[in-house]
């Protein structure tokens, strides 16, 4: 129980929680400060999160070394910015105004996120569907994948970013233009690495399968797909935060909702308290989503190479 | 129960710019129902050898025939043990046994799984079906390598060093194992089993077929009776006998190898 509660994370949050909850704020002389509890709130989230990795976690120092750092950035910015108001609050909002975005915005943002994780959803799946799928019919036909080898390669290298805006005036609609961009912006890397891993498969298991005289669809769906599962699943969080990052470009052009839309008309207003917060949930969803697909392989995946 | 003949075979590995010879001229025929041991030093060929059995590798020259048929790709009446790695990793036992049984005759899922269980109960895995590979020790993956093979019901059963990796102990377990299921079966399949280890070749197999690089350089008949075991085979005087001249011939292949020099081995 001890080492639960003294150690330096929990110090740090005591000493935040009791700064931001009782001392006097000087900023609020000249700006009006949202209500603390919004923030107060997310400290205490930090706190329940932690507590909850120390007990389940494995790396009892890490956890709390990136704990007292978290505690550490947060105290710091409460302190440059409310309390002693060192920072321009105009460019660098107080944590208790970021925070309360989530409250006075929360709908907006929620029809945000549910929009942009529409597109993405999409997007994703069509991408990881045929570059999986076509990549291993290719990769398996020798004819085809020489052929188209060189291709792919090719059209993996140019980053779906480039021609975003492009695509964007091109289709009829945003939604059309960034489900588009984002099967793009990983189609083609999915496509490449799968019939790179066809070809790369131990010997020994296409042998093994071979002499159980195998169908050609066993052979490439029931062999050759479970066999780079993991692979696939390992890619993932890369192929995500491209999609990620693909899908906010494109709602920096031409959206009319979503997360990334939300944090670009926040900075066109100079509401940066707003954009912070926007940045922030951008951050959490793509964080909850990367421990989702870690969950899902574990889940999954039960052997290993 | 298939006829197993090779006519002037040669084998050659062509990449790029090189050409490996393999196998020269290789005539063999095995019997129905015949136990025969491979055996020779490493990279001579007997892997080459199996692979054309196998259907994996072809021939550059001559003819490989199962019951007068040029073999042109794997088949169900052959099954396969390799050294390692034959399983599925993502398979347990069970469904590993399963799917090498559904992919040559039309049980579904359920049939599949009792003969699949029937057969890992027989190499005495009963309590490991839902086990993945690297959950068992080598010699139970082995095991149930074993199972999958004989669950297809070949006529001919094609093993490449399938003990090589396994310990002492455990491998004269599996080699009585093998034994046992090949002579509980009415009509005894065909059996091409690979090995380097003489007293392996001796106690298993009705004839060795002794290879030098490339080629057969001689075969030599087993006569002791059946069923053998471990345990009283070794003292036998014509087991000695037999196998002094088996390690002769070993060390005769391996000193012109490395050049007529003495070799201490
Ligand atoms: N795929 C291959 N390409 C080229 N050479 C090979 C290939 N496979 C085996 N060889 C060579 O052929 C010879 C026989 O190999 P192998 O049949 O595996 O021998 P063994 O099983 O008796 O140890 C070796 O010299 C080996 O290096
Ligand atoms: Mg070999």
């Amino acid at each position: 129980m001890k080492k639960y509660i003294l150690n330096v994370p929990n110090l740090l949050f005591v000493i935040l929680a009791a700064l931001v909850s009782f001392a006097p704020s000087r900023l609020d002389a000249r700006n009006p400060m949202s209500p603390a509890f919004a923030f107060v709130i997310a400290i205490i989230a930090v706190e329940v999160f932690f507590l909850y990795k120390l007990k389940s976690g494995r790396d009892a120092t890490a956890t709390k070394d990136i704990a007292a750092f978290a505690y550490a950035a947060l105290l710091l910015w409460e302190l440059l910015t409310s309390k002693l108001d060192i920072l321009k609050y105009i460019f660098v909002p107080a944590p208790e105004n970021v925070f309360y975005v989530f409250v006075k915005f929360g709908l907006t943002i929620l029809s945000g996120f549910e929009r942009s994780m529409l597109l993405l959803t999409a997007g994703f799946s069509a991408a990881l569907f045929f570059g999986v799928l076509l990549g291993i019919l290719i990769g398996w036909t020798p004819r085809l994948r020489n052929a188209v080898f060189p291709v792919v390669k090719v059209f993996s290298t140019v980053p779906a970013l480039i021609y975003t805006p492009y695509l964007v005036v091109l289709m009829p609609t945003f939604a059309t233009a960034s489900i588009l961009v984002i099967f793009l912006g990983i189609f083609w890397s999915t496509l490449m690495n799968t019939i790179n891993d066809v070809g790369t498969i131990d010997k020994r298991i296409i042998d093994s399968a071979k002499i159980l005289n195998v169908k050609t669809k066993v052979m490439l769906f029931q062999v050759i797909l479970p066999y780079l599962l993991p692979r696939i699943i390992n890619s993932l969080s890369v192929q995500l935060n491209i999609s990620v990052m693909t899908l906010n470009a494109a709602e920096l052009i031409g959206a009319d909702r979503g997360m990334g839309y939300f944090v670009k008309r926040s900075i066109d207003y100079a509401n940066y308290d707003q954009a912070i917060a926007g940045i922030i949930f951008i951050a959490i969803v793509l964080t909850a989503l990367n421990s989702l697909i870690l969950v899902a392989k574990g889940k999954l995946i039960k052997w290993h190479y | 129960m298939s006829r197993i003949e090779l006519r002037n075979l040669s084998l050659a590995y062509e990449s790029e710019n090189k050409r490996f010879l393999a196998l020269e001229n290789i005539s063999l025929s095995i019997e129905s129902g015949e136990f025969v041991c491979v055996i020779g030093s490493s990279g001579c060929g007997k892997s080459t050898l199996l692979g054309v059995l196998e259907g994996l590798i072809f021939p550059s020259s001559g003819e490989a025939l199962i019951d007068g048929v040029p073999i042109t790709g794997t088949g169900p009446e052959r099954s396969v043990v390799f050294q390692h790695y034959s399983l599925f990793p993502w398979m347990n036992a069970k469904q590993n046994v399963a799917f090498g049984i559904r992919q040559v005759n039309n049980a579904s899922k359920k049939e599949a799984n009792e003969i699949a269980e029937d057969f890992l109960i027989r190499v005495g895995l009963k309590d490991f079906m839902d086990k993945l590979p690297a959950e068992l020790s080598g010699g139970m993956q082995q095991r149930v390598a074993i199972a999958r093979a004989l669950a297809v019901n070949p006529k001919i059963l094609l093993m490449d060093e399938p003990f090589g990796a396994i310990d002492a102990k455990t491998r004269v377990q599996l080699q009585e194992l093998l034994l046992s299921l090949w002579g509980a079966d009415a009509e005894r399949k065909t059996v091409v089993f690979v090995t380097h280890d003489t007293d392996e070749a001796l106690l298993l197999s009705d004839r060795i077929v002794f290879m030098g690089p490339r080629r057969i350089e001689q075969e030599i008949h087993v006569p002791f009776e059946r069923p053998r075991r471990e345990s009283t085979f070794f003292s036998k005087p014509e087991y000695a006998e037999l196998r002094k001249n088996l390690v002769s011939l070993f060390y005769r292949d391996v000193a012109q190898n490395i050049g007529g020099e003495e070799v201490l081995i």
